[in-house]
């Protein structure tokens, strides 16, 4: 059953890329922009759903991740000469991959609402260097950057171009998030998944459930560092907003919008919030308003988010009973 | 030979002696019970063998290995696995992912990166195995918590042999049963523990007295008696201590 599931799946993944990879020919550069952008929190979102999700830990803190790989790839471009744009991104996710392994450390041993608080004040602490911290971060003024070329060989990639960018983005990005569906589909995947449901009766089948969780988070940290750094490079600039605890609320209402029982709920959910947000922007200043009753009303009656909200019109629509393929 | 044996074990939970010298030896290839009435310590003593406990005085061992602080993951990984009294399945994951769960722990396949459960045919075939020998293999695609509470008991004891244990700790398996479950219960137990080492913990007496090979007693945080069932049966300590009201 699972094999044919990922027959079909691998199908549409193929026809998806091809549609991607045809879209600066069909979109407006402004609108190319937009799903670039949708790209980078799609991996934010999907590393937060690794935890959320399939992991049933609620973090409050993966902001100071994403954060981390901003700064990390526009200090590594700023003051490391004649570096490649690509090393730059390696050594950022790689930093920030080692960050998320010792922030788990430490959080090792708690789970539920400790959980939590602990994450919200480790990004609330990590805030405040960053506020202070000047001549990494440039404090409130935050840093602008010029990214360098990347040379392929046979082809030039400038980063400050919208097609260039886009690709860059759907290569590096796209091949991420595919990486994480794979993941869950692993031992270690299917291991969260039973983290969540029973960890105690997971101890006593000889798993070291402790080291599980360190490897997710840490793995999820590193994820969410790379998303960091295309931010950053996307946009040629960063400020403490990117970890910033209003940053860890917008990847958690872009979860809970797209659905977190779904790989590709995250997704959806990011491109829901990125078009509304744009469209409800250029009509009103209070757009966070609406945007924050949308999300009361899809907590209080979708709690399986828009993914939700599609099977169950498949299901109408196919008009068969609810059948539990959990 | 012994495959596990008890030394002098207490146990205090902030003053309350729960356990006060317990001693006992489990034979390889035997089916050991320990009884006991209600509060006689029974589940401690369970708790402190597969590790959810440690002992405030005493050792246990394993083979001929000190476990007494070992956690449980690593007790499981030397040879020993538990059930739960009260049913401790993955409840919304199917009852093939609940077995298997056990089944590629005991492979070595816990945290890697890269193989999928799912595309080792090895750990697939041994997984239905499992299910077939605990009858539940035309359910292998529902939900834990759908099944009927028998079945529920059975998948419990498919998720305890999963990880192909050396020595089987069964805490209370018939708990909350029919007399008909029950019956149906010990047939399983008989059959699928079968050639392995197990002890079981249990407040029935006719599951005891058809099951096990020997038995122990504990009585208020001490074994009172140690011996084969028509032993204790017909053992006046033990008759006068728990057994009295009950029709042996």
């Amino acid at each position: 059953m699972e094999c044919r599931h990922t027959g079909r799946l691998l199908g549409l993944v193929l026809a998806a890329l091809l549609l991607l990879g045809s879209l600066p020919y069909l979109l407006p550069g402004y609108q190319l922009r937009l799903f670039t952008e949708i790209i980078i929190f799609s991996l934010f979102a999907v590393s937060y759903n690794l935890l959320l999700g399939y992991a049933g830990l609620i973090s409050f803190g993966h902001a100071m991740f994403f954060g981390i790989g901003a700064f990390a790839v526009a200090n590594f471009c700023n003051h490391i000469s004649g570096i490649p744009l690509l090393a730059a991104v390696a050594l950022g996710t790689g930093l920030t991959t080692v960050m998320g392994f010792l922030v788990g450390c430490l959080l090792l041993r708690v789970k539920g609402t400790p959980f939590a608080l602990l994450t919200l004040a480790f990004n609330a602490l990590f805030y405040a260097i960053a506020t202070k911290w000047y001549p990494v971060t440039g404090g409130d003024d935050g840093l602008i950057i010029e990214p360098h070329k990347v040379n392929l060989g046979i082809a030039v990639i400038d980063p400050s171009k919208g097609p260039d960018f886009y690709y860059l983005t759907l290569i590096v990005l796209g091949a991420a998030i595919l990486a994480c569906w794979y993941f869950t589909r692993t031992a270690m995947g299917r291991t969260v998944v039973l983290m969540r449901e029973n960890e105690d009766r997971l101890r006593f089948l000889g798993y070291n459930t402790m080291l599980a969780r360190l490897i997710l988070f840490t793995i999820s940290a590193g994820l969410a560092g790379l998303a960091g750094c295309f931010y950053t490079i996307f946009y040629a600039f960063v400020s403490i907003d990117a970890l910033s605890i209003d940053m860890t609320t917008t990847v958690l209402l872009m979860t809970f919008i797209g659905g977190t029982g779904n790989f590709a709920g995250p997704i959806l959910g990011v491109g829901a919030y990125t078009y509304l947000q744009n469209l409800l922007s250029e009509l009103t200043d209070s757009w966070p308003l609406i945007m924050g009753v949308l999300f009361i009303i899809m907590v209080l009656f979708t709690p399986g988010g828009l993914v939700g909200i599609f099977k169950s019109l498949a299901q109408r629509f196919a008009r068969r009973p609810g059948s539990a393929d959990q | 030979m012994s495959i596990m044996a008890v030394k002098d074990v207490h146990k205090d939970f902030s003053g309350l002696k729960v356990l006060t010298g317990v001693d006992f030896e489990v034979k390889q290839g035997e089916r050991f019970a320990i009884i006991g009435p209600n509060g006689a310590g029974k589940t401690t003593l369970f708790n402190i063998l597969s590790g959810a406990f440690r002992p405030s005085k005493g050792k246990v061992l394993f083979g001929e290995q000190d476990i007494s602080t070992k956690p449980p993951h690593l007790r499981n990984r030397m040879g020993m696995s538990r059930s739960f009294q009260i049913t401790n399945i993955f409840k919304e994951l199917s009852v093939f992912a609940n077995v298997l769960a056990g089944v590629r722990s005991s492979r070595g396949m816990r945290c890697h990166l890269l193989r999928r459960p799912l595309a080792d045919k090895g750990l697939v075939e041994r997984t239905e195995e499992i299910l077939e020998r605990v009858d539940l293999l035309d359910e292998r695609y529902t939900p834990a918590q759908e099944l009927a509470y028998g079945q529920q008991r059975a998948l419990e004891l498919g998720i305890t042999l999963s990880t192909d244990p050396e020595l089987i700790l069964l805490d209370e398996p018939t708990a909350g049963m029919s007399r008909q479950e029950t019956d149906n219960a010990i047939q399983m137990i008989q059959r699928v523990t079968a050639s392995k080492t197990c002890l079981i913990i249990e407040h029935d007496m006719n599951v005891v007295f058809s099951l096990a090979d020997r038995i122990s007693v504990l009585h208020y945080g001490v074994i009172l008696a140690c011996g084969h069932p028509e032993e204790i049966r017909n053992d006046q300590r033990v008759k006068d201590a728990y057994l009295g009201e009950e029709e042996l």
